[in-house]
């Protein structure tokens, strides 16, 4: 076995899984900002709440698994994992939904499965897609971009009212204002695409606001790539298949489907690109699999917002490519060093023939 | 697909090789006692042939190579025999050694000299034999066998592997500095001895000096007919792997499973050629080798000729060991080297390095994490393999698949392990997971070779009652003989019918003879080191034997019915 480790020597690669985690906080960061400038501490109260019972959750199944808790908690995971969720929910949510997700995403698709590395499905998304599929209502509920300061800015303590889960439902209403994917998806059967814009169906500032985050996002995504803690080929392929499919439908509807900018900018594409589907532990792992895995899900996000239930879909896309990834990397195997052919699948052994 | 033309993956670790390659290649102090392991090479032990109390002189054998595989071990100093015992040997076993109390000076046994280009090749190989010569890269495999491939495979290239990839050895790096010319004068040697009909010299760009040596040797010695080439390749780990080096140099790819002869290449280490050539041009047996000695624990690292058999201690000391600093003890490099649990070993054949390192410098490794599957290992992996998933059938024991995914062509590089952020030690799961499919296996052919004894038993069986069978018919034949069957009462088609199957049963059962022959012969000119696999074949054999006896007889003795009865 080696002696010497990457960690001993300087390289813009962090040589340790603690700081990879550590770096993937920081690169959140431009994102969690731009989305508390438009929308408010709604963002900062879900991050904070979520962030902190991933750690205590961890614990507390470790606890009652038996296993060293420091050693684990140190690994920052469980905290990526808080970080992620809390940015995905809508701003401002309560407690008991959060708690719900967080349940989800590290006690069962997490530590169920066997902790860390062990989980095949993204924990954070498994969390989302529990919590869309279970709270509807709450769950659509996304906060008007009134800014994080200003005239019309929600006051913090008004948020805190509504993360205790004071606040009325009629209330939270009136606060919220429908994501563009939303909006556009139910937009009525036969209104023209230029008519719905036309018709300003959005609070002001909504769409600017959405593609600002995106271009946060991305900005978070190029410090990822820069440090080398994620490969490029599942974003490009992810960006690259999703512009590509929206360019087709866009192309033969114009009338009724997004255009391609709108696709990559108004939703969670960008965000889901660069720090969901490019979790390690449950995409494919070989080089060929990570392409046809990051296509997979450009492709399934398309397919779900302009056919399916929901507005957007990087969640669903990004567990269903989950449950493809082993069969991925069965296929995907590179050539080996003094092999002809690279081996597909699993074939029978020669005694079962 | 575009064809590669280097191997994949591969990392650049720092090299630290500068401590040890400021001072010049010294000559050890001679010690005054050797410790001479019989097993110091790939293959079968050797058996001792000096008694203790007898007096040896430096290059007299002391123990003779015992088996297709094995190496002599010779006295690498003028002494008298003080004991043949278990010693500590550096894998933590025990084995058995020649000690010898060195006493006055070098008293030389030498062979007579030779000059390579007016002697056959049979002179040649049965020198190497005669004079110990094993690969001194660290695989200790002996130079005769090797040099054998001649017999079985077509080699078109020699190839010299001075890339010396692995950080802190410049065992090559120094010797080709100071013995360029013999190094090349021994690679044309073996270049034709394996019938090669060119040189190809492979080494980093970290080497300036030992490149400028060989330029310098290579013109020098110009208008020789084998033509010899220098390519220099950029640094990287592991590029001094045999077949990584065939790839990066002649961009063939050496077979899974296979040897690098498979592609007409042919690898020897610098230090190895050079062995060779003393021993046919001085008629020298290697006693002798070229050592590292480095680390941040000694005060004056560099390069030592050292006699097999010195303590490690004594030539650490000598180098300014500060036995406090010193945390871990290597004997190779950092990727594939050996940690030595004492300093109370010597030096052996396959000792091209030793590093005394500090806490600082080796630490030990933090606890392994959950592998995140983040690829880092794929990048680095210079056989193309998919490490995370083997690690995780390795885990798993899902030995099945791990061979699926090629877990035999691991050439346990440790590059996976260097780049981990996991700290996990795949290459040494690896190992662990081939010796269990090992294990497998030979539990398998055991039960084979358990079944194939029965079958034996049961083809005597039946050979003995097919022979009586034939010896009651003749004697019944005899009997009859004198009353012949009136025409007509002949037996009909049915003995004709039956001779004809008999006689395709002989038939079957002879080739069966020769292909269990075949298997038998092929094994063991294959160089088959198990002899339980050896006397499973033979087993097969006998009983193949006993089927076409038996058959033998059931023909002779329907032959003689039919013939009797016309």
């Amino acid at each position: 076995m080696s002696l010497m480790h990457a960690a001993q020597t300087p390289s813009r690669r962090p040589a340790g899984t603690a700081a990879v985690m550590g770096w993937l906080l920081i690169a959140t960061l431009p994102g969690i900002a731009a989305l508390s400038w438009h929308f408010g501490w709604g963002v900062l109260t879900n991050v904070a709440f979520a962030a902190a019972l991933g750690v205590g959750l961890e614990a507390a199944v470790l606890r009652l698994r038996g296993r060293p808790a420091g050693a684990t908690l140190a690994d920052n995971s469980a905290l990526v994992t808080g970080v992620l969720l809390g940015a995905s929910l809508p701003p401002g949510s309560a407690w008991w939904l959060i708690l719900t997700g967080m349940i989800a995403a590290i006690v069962v698709a997490k530590q169920l499965y066997g902790g860390l590395g062990h989980n095949p499905f993204n924990p954070a998304m498994v969390g989302y897609a529990v919590l869309l599929v279970s709270f509807p209502v709450p769950m659509s509920l996304w906060a008007a971009p009134t800014g994080l300061v200003g005239p019309e800015a929600q006051p913090l303590g008004e948020v805190l009212r509504q993360f205790a889960g004071l606040a009325t439902l009629e209330t939270l209403d009136a606060l919220s204002g429908a994501t563009p994917l939303d909006a556009f998806k139910h937009k009525p059967e036969g209104l023209m695409a230029a008519e719905f814009w036309a018709a300003s169906p959005l609070p002001e500032g909504a769409l600017t606001a959405w593609r600002q985050v995106a271009l946060a996002w991305l900005a978070g995504g190029a410090l990822l790539l820069y440090k080398r803690i994620i490969g490029w080929q599942i974003p490009a392929a992810m960006l690259a298949s999703l512009a590509l499919l929206a360019a087709l439908l866009y192309a033969a509807s114009p009338s009724h489907q997004g255009s391609p900018l709108f696709h990559l900018l108004g939703g969670a594409a960008v965000f889901g690109a660069f720090f969901i589907a490019t979790d390690p532990v449950s995409a494919a792992t070989s080089r060929r699999g990570r392409w046809l895995y990051g296509a997979g899900i450009g492709a399934l996000v398309v397919l779900i917002r302009a056919f399916g239930g929901y507005p957007d879909a990087v969640a669903f896309a990004v567990l269903l490519m989950n449950l493809a990834a082993p069969l991925l990397d069965y296929y995907t195997e590179p050539r080996a060093y003094g092999h002809a052919a690279a081996t597909r699948g699993i074939a029978a052994r020669e005694d079962d023939r | 697909m575009v064809e590669r033309l280097d191997f994949p993956g591969g990392i650049t670790p720092p090299t630290r090789k500068a401590r040890a390659t400021r001072a010049p290649l010294r000559e050890a102090a001679r010690p005054a006692r050797v410790v001479l392991p019989l097993a110091q090479h790939a293959g079968a032990p050797a058996e001792p042939c000096v008694r203790v109390g007898q007096r040896v002189r430096t290059g007299e054998p002391v123990a003779r190579a015992a088996g297709l595989v094995s190496a002599e071990v010779h006295a690498s100093v003028t002494g008298r025999v003080a004991a043949l015992e278990e010693r500590p040997l550096h894998d933590g076993s025990r084995g058995p050694c020649v000690v010898i109390d060195a006493e006055g000076e070098d008293d030389w046994w030498t062979l007579p000299s030779l000059d390579w280009r007016a002697t056959d090749d049979d002179a040649l190989l049965a020198r190497l034999d005669a004079s110990g010569v094993v690969g001194l890269g660290g695989a200790a495999f002996p130079a005769q066998v090797k040099a054998r491939i001649r017999e079985l495979h077509e080699v078109d290239t020699l190839v010299v592997n001075a890339a010396e990839c692995e950080p802190y050895i410049s065992a090559d790096d120094l010797l080709l500095r100071h013995h360029a010319a013999e190094v090349l004068e021994g690679a044309r040697m073996m270049a034709r001895l394996a019938g090669a009909a060119r040189i190809l010299v492979g080494i980093e760009d970290d080497k300036p000096e030992a490149l400028a040596a060989l330029e310098a040797a290579l013109a020098a010695s110009g208008h020789d007919d084998t033509p010899a080439e220098i390519r220099v390749i950029a640094t990287r780990y592991p590029s001094g792997g045999e077949r990584q080096l065939i790839k990066r140099l002649l961009g063939r790819e050496v077979p899974s499973g296979g040897l690098p002869a498979d592609v007409g290449a042919h690898c020897h280490n610098p230090g190895t050629l050079r062995a060779a050539l003393a021993a046919v041009r001085d008629g020298r047996p290697l006693v002798e080798r070229v050592v590292t000695l480095t680390g941040e624990a000694l005060a004056r690292p560099g390069n030592v000729v050292a006699r097999l058999g010195t303590p490690i201690a004594e030539l650490l000391e000598d180098a300014g060991l500060a036995r406090p600093a010193l945390h871990r003890l290597v004997m190779g490099g950092p990727m594939m080297g050996r940690a030595l649990g004492e300093l109370d070993l010597p030096v052996v054949k396959a000792t091209n390095c030793l590093i005394a390192a500090t806490r600082e410098e080796l630490p030990d490794p933090p606890p392994e994490q959950p592998c995140i599957r983040c690829g880092a290992c794929e990048e680095a992996c210079p056989a193309g393999l998919l490490p995370q998933q083997l690690y995780w059938f390795a885990r798993g024991r899902e030995h099945d698949k791990a061979e699926r995914f090629h877990l035999f062509d691991c050439i346990e590089c440790g590059a996976c392990d260097y780049v981990c952020p996991s700290h996990i030690p795949l290459a040494q799961y690896f190992r662990a997971g081939k010796d269990a499919i090992r294990a497998r296996r030979r539990e398998a052919a055991r039960a084979d070779h358990a079944r194939h004894r029965f079958e034996f038993r049961q083809a005597r069986l039946a050979r003995e009652a097919a022979e009586k069978e034939a010896r009651r018919a003749a004697r019944k034949q005899a009997a009859a003989r004198p009353r012949r069957r009136p025409a007509g009462e002949a037996q009909p088609a049915e003995p004709a019918a039956d001779l004809r199957g008999l006689r395709i049963a002989e038939t079957a059962a002879r080739a069966a003879e020769r292909k269990a022959q075949k298997a038998l012969t092929r094994a063991a000119e294959g160089g088959e080191q198990d002899p339980a696999v050896i006397a499973d074949l033979e087993t097969q054999l006998a009983t193949a034997r006993e089927n076409l006896q038996a058959a033998e007889a059931r023909l002779q003795a329907a032959r003689d019915a039919e013939e009797k009865t016309p």
